[in-house]
């Protein structure tokens, strides 16, 4: 089997993005004001990556345990700044309650992974980072929805709250109903895409594997795992991203700040 | 005049003042309230009404003081302030269980841990307000939203507070039912009650009626 990537050249690279071309058309004809907005992402994305590369490259090379924790520390700030951010709160006012929920969550999924690699193997940038960068991302996603429509369902239906505490619910009894609409509907999808898993999406991890020479039985392996870890942060994360933020959210008569919303 | 004296004062509002976004809400409002008072409260929408009350239960931000039964209320109070009041809002909450569940939900509370409801009151209030005892097997969602604001009534009701603050409970409700809710909500002679209402037939059932305009009272009057 021939392994190593094939080696794709920048020419190529830039010839293929003509097919961009498509997405403006439809853009411009269907009047989406978002051909701007995607060219700034995309000059985001390249430069992004190539800064990654980069370090990547250095971290690679210098395989210290404590640069790849202070890398993924950079990761998980800027993810709880984009959460906070996208889910419609201000970053300012909550940074520093919801980032220890994702710090907490890393670290439980994190740990556990010990029982199938040998430390140096996990501590190694190779496996360390991507994993973690894997883990991130799909932290990010899951918690801008569950955030999200928790404060959304908590603004509109701001009296169904009260009608709990007049009721004689404490603060987190009265919050669990909209706790566990919001949680639950950040972890629907990724029940359904862990049930369709290798039908309808082959997923990165294992399309990376494969197309870097590993054997496809190995990156099943690796996907299993990577699947159970994505799935249970983002229950962890959800759950208590929303806890920690509520320290932030309502004052001490648990009411609603209007200053932390955008 | 002796009844004068034996009226206990329950609960005074002292300049409640809101501002929301340099626009004056509540413009120093003063309210004394006796125990046992039915008050209703009126007046056109956005002078103030709503937010009196959501002061009172303490779920706006606002200067002056709430003060119940000589103390004033504050982070310290808090709970236990509360813990005297029942309250049912505009918006009564989705619920996608049973009307016995929702009549139950008490129950997953901390606080009622203690606390001992017999059915006996719950089929008794049930039947008050022209309810089938079957009701309590039907969805609480597929309820109109007048049948909703009634077992929502019975929900707080069955809590047996002092005090009871109503927001707009019966605009769901037609003639027959309305006035047997408030005859309901009125009858208890112990029972302070506030309730915002456009509806006029509160105004038999009260004993003292404030209208309020441009965040004021513009008129206070017992009957």
């Amino acid at each position: 089997m021939k392994t190593g990537t094939f080696n794709i050249s920048y020419l190529s690279l830039i010839l293929y993005s003509a097919i961009l071309i498509i997405p403006i058309i439809i853009f411009y004809y269907l009047k989406i004001k978002k051909i701007k907005t995607l060219f700034i992402s995309i000059i985001r994305m390249l430069i992004q990556l190539t800064f990654v590369a980069l370090y990547l490259e250095y971290i690679f090379e210098i395989e210290s345990l404590i640069v790849n924790i202070l890398w993924i520390f950079v990761m998980i700030i800027v993810a709880n700044s984009s959460i906070l951010n996208q889910s419609g709160l201000k970053i300012r006012k909550l940074f520093f309650y919801t980032i220890w929920a994702f710090l907490i969550s890393i670290i439980f999924v994190f740990i556990p992974l010990l029982i199938v690699f040998d430390p140096k193997v996990l501590i190694s940038p190779r496996y360390m980072i991507p994993l973690a960068g894997m883990i991130l991302g799909n932290i990010l996603r899951v918690n801008i929805i569950s955030l999200e429509r928790f404060y959304n369902a908590l603004r509109n239906r701001e009296e169904e709250f009260i009608y709990y505490i007049y009721l004689g619910a404490s603060k987190w009894e009265a919050l669990k109903p909209f706790l566990s609409e919001s949680v639950g509907s950040a972890i629907s999808p990724q029940i359904a895409m862990i049930s369709t898993m290798g039908l309808v999406s082959l997923p990165g991890l294992m399309t990376g594997q494969i197309l870097g020479g590993t054997s496809p039985v190995i990156a099943i392996k690796y996907q299993v795992m990577i699947m159970i870890a994505i799935f249970t942060t983002a229950v962890i994360s959800t759950f208590i991203g929303i806890i920690f933020s509520v320290y932030g959210t309502l004052d001490r008569f648990l009411r609603l700040k209007k200053e932390v919303f955008k | 005049m002796l009844n004068l004296v034996l009226e206990k004062l329950m609960i005074k509002c002292e300049n409640i003042r809101i501002e929301n976004d340099k626009k004056l809400i509540l413009d120093n409002v003063n309210l004394h309230i006796k125990k046992g008072e039915k008050i209703l409260l009126k007046g056109e929408s956005g002078s103030g009404k709503t937010s009196l009350i959501r002061a009172i239960i303490y779920f706006t931000e606002f200067l002056g003081e709430i003060i119940y039964e000589g103390k004033r209320i504050g982070i310290e109070n808090i709970n236990k302030y509360r813990n005297n009041i029942g309250y049912i809002g505009q918006k009564i909450p989705n619920f996608n269980q049973s009307v016995g569940e929702f009549l139950s939900i008490h129950k997953d509370f901390k606080f009622n841990k203690n606390l001992k409801l017999n059915d006996k009151k719950k089929f008794e209030l049930l039947e008050r307000l022209n309810f089938n005892e079957s009701i309590l097997n039907s969805k609480f969602n597929v309820l109109s939203g007048g049948e909703r604001q009634r077992i929502a009534v019975i929900g707080v009701l069955l809590l047996n507070k002092p005090f009871y603050i109503f927001d707009e409970i019966t605009s769901a409700l037609d003639k027959k039912n309305i006035n047997s809710l408030i005859s309901l909500i009125m009858e208890d002679e112990e029972r302070t009650v506030i309730s915002v209402s456009h509806n006029i037939e509160w105004e038999k059932y009260s004993t003292r009626i404030i209208k309020m305009e441009n965040g004021a009272i513009i008129e206070d009057r017992n009957i």
